[in-house]
């Protein structure tokens, strides 16, 4: 029953690297996001001493209690949702080359979405009370149940297609890896890479890459409902809300990718495996994403700009030309630059792609979608709907330390996974010149 | 590590079980939510963690599928 041993070849010892070396950047690094994390917990314990007003600094009658905090939900939640959907999509559609990315991608979902419950947590402002309440008095007409529902699915069917997916690299690495030999033997739960074995997980991940899209695209349209459905609130009510919302996430989690692929790459000096190639698909994907964006984007403001209802009337005119235009034209403004530098790096300089144009495009777009979804959640909470004055709202060094936070979190959690796991997909037997080629 | 081997019949009866329970409880939970008293939401607790769980609990069935080993496998 126990897996052939076989010869220990150049691709396999190469990507098992990270787990039997440890270089001084990893220690720093892992210092670093431990003291990012540590930012988090300290405005946990802030605002469960001494309450959410505290935190946000809210004192006037009118302002956006959600703030930053409901900003960051909806990034980290974008991000989460295209891991799983890139390896889907993978295996779905039989795209090969974006098979040795797929379990980075699908880390970005394992871990942002934690993240964003991190969020949540604070968002919420009795954070002892979040969990329990939901699961006890949870509404069934309550977009934040369906939240809870949705998160809750994505995250444990994510989990499952994981492991699935990682059973063989188990088996496989328990051999090479003492020090972690038992509890990969253990994981493996008695994989012994047959090949009748390795046709079950292929169809049975299949089936579950099935079952997962429509569950990934659910779990941002509920964040488009949690606004969208709020008829008193001007500028959320909005039926086009959700699918804007899945579109926002596509972009934002393809950036993220890039971003983190890149790194990756470079670290672990793995250009063989994941190769230029397999970036530069993904930032032609996200650029035309990009376009679509700044399209319903325009449509968006000149709809709300034509003759609108007092309370839109009063969030566009903020965000325009009121106290919000310092972020909203800037934000467009490097939005268009991101999408002209994918554009160019992909068309007109396409016999020298560069990789850093990418990126930086990339990185770009990705701080335009964090403004833009402070741009959905703040004007609209400050336009007063009983006869208040205006809020006002700057987001605490609290709220921003509570933001890193959770970036150290997501930065911890791929530390840990790739100290213990590999992570690229070992190769096959057969498989390895193909790769290494 | 040692999973015991079970044939194709008890395999599928443990998928069908689980399947059954997951849906059962979900439609459970669900039904308790919807006949909440909407206005004060009370009445029928934990239907919500009924719900949540039952369909959770579905995803264990590709699991199954391909850790169980049945006879007809080996």
């Amino acid at each position: 029953m126990a897996i052939i041993r076989r010869h220990l070849d150049k691709v396999t010892q190469d990507l098992l690297r990270p787990i039997l070396t440890t270089g001084k950047a990893f220690n720093f690094i892992a210092a670093l996001s431990l003291v990012m994390f540590s930012l988090y917990v300290y405005a946990f314990y802030l605002q469960f001493f001494h309450g959410h007003g505290f935190t946000t600094r809210q004192s006037t009658p009118v302002g956006a209690v959600w703030g930053l905090y409901a900003a960051i939900i909806v990034f980290f939640i974008g991000i989460s949702h295209v891991g799983i959907g890139v390896s889907a999509a993978a295996r779905l559609l039989n795209l090969e080359y974006l098979r040795p990315l797929t379990r980075i991608a699908e880390l970005l979902t394992l871990f942002c979405l934690p993240a964003a419950v991190l969020m949540i947590t604070l968002d919420i402002g009795r954070p002892e009370k979040f969990v329990l309440n939901v699961m006890r008095y949870g509404r069934i007409t309550a977009p934040f149940c369906w939240s809870a529902t949705v998160i809750s699915v994505y995250l444990f069917a994510s989990t499952i297609y994981l492991y699935l997916s990682m059973r063989r690299d188990f088996a496989v690495a328990a051999d090479w890896v003492p020090k972690w030999g038992r509890l990969y033997r253990l994981l493996a739960l008695g994989y012994t890479d047959t090949k009748e074995e390795r046709e079950l997980h292929e169809r049975t991940l299949w089936w579950l890459a099935l079952v997962l899209i429509p569950i990934m695209v659910s779990v941002h349209s509920v964040y488009g409902f949690v606004f969208g459905l709020h008829g008193g609130r001007p500028g959320w009510f909005n039926p086009f809300m959700a699918p804007f919302f899945v579109l926002g996430a596509i972009i934002n989690g393809f950036a993220t990718l890039i971003i983190v692929v890149a790194i990756i790459r470079k670290v672990f000096q793995w250009e063989r495996y994941l190769s230029i190639q397999t970036i530069r698909n993904l930032g032609r994907f996200l650029c035309w994403m990009t376009l679509l964006y700044i399209y319903f984007t325009i449509a968006e403001y000149v709809t709300y700009s034509y003759t609108p209802p007092a309370g839109e009337a009063y969030v566009v005119q903020t965000v325009l030309v009121g106290e919000f235009s310092p972020i909203f034209w800037p934000a467009m403004a490097a939005l268009i630059i991101g999408f002209l530098m994918l554009l160019f790096n992909q068309t007109v300089f396409n016999h020298q792609f560069t990789l850093w144009i990418t990126v930086a495009g990339a990185t770009l777009i990705n701080v335009v979608l964090f403004a833009t979804r402070y741009l959905i959640v703040i004007p609209s909470l400050l336009r007063p709907l009983l006869p208040f004055p205006s809020g006002v709202y700057t987001p605490t060094l609290y709220e921003w330390g509570a933001f890193l936070g959770a970036i150290g979190f997501v930065i911890g959690a791929y530390l840990v996974f790739f100290k213990i796991f590999p992570a690229i997909e070992l190769p096959l037997i057969g498989e390895v010149e193909v790769k290494g080629s | 590590m040692f999973i015991p081997q079970v044939s194709i019949r008890q395999k599928l009866l443990i998928i069908a079980a689980n399947f059954l329970f997951s849906v059962s409880l979900a439609g459970t939970g669900l039904l308790g939510m919807v006949r909440r008293d909407l206005l004060y939401g009370i009445g029928n607790e934990w239907s919500t963690l009924m719900w949540i769980s039952g369909l959770v609990t579905l995803f264990l069935i590709p699991l199954e599928v391909c850790v169980i080993k049945s006879s007809r496998r080996e």
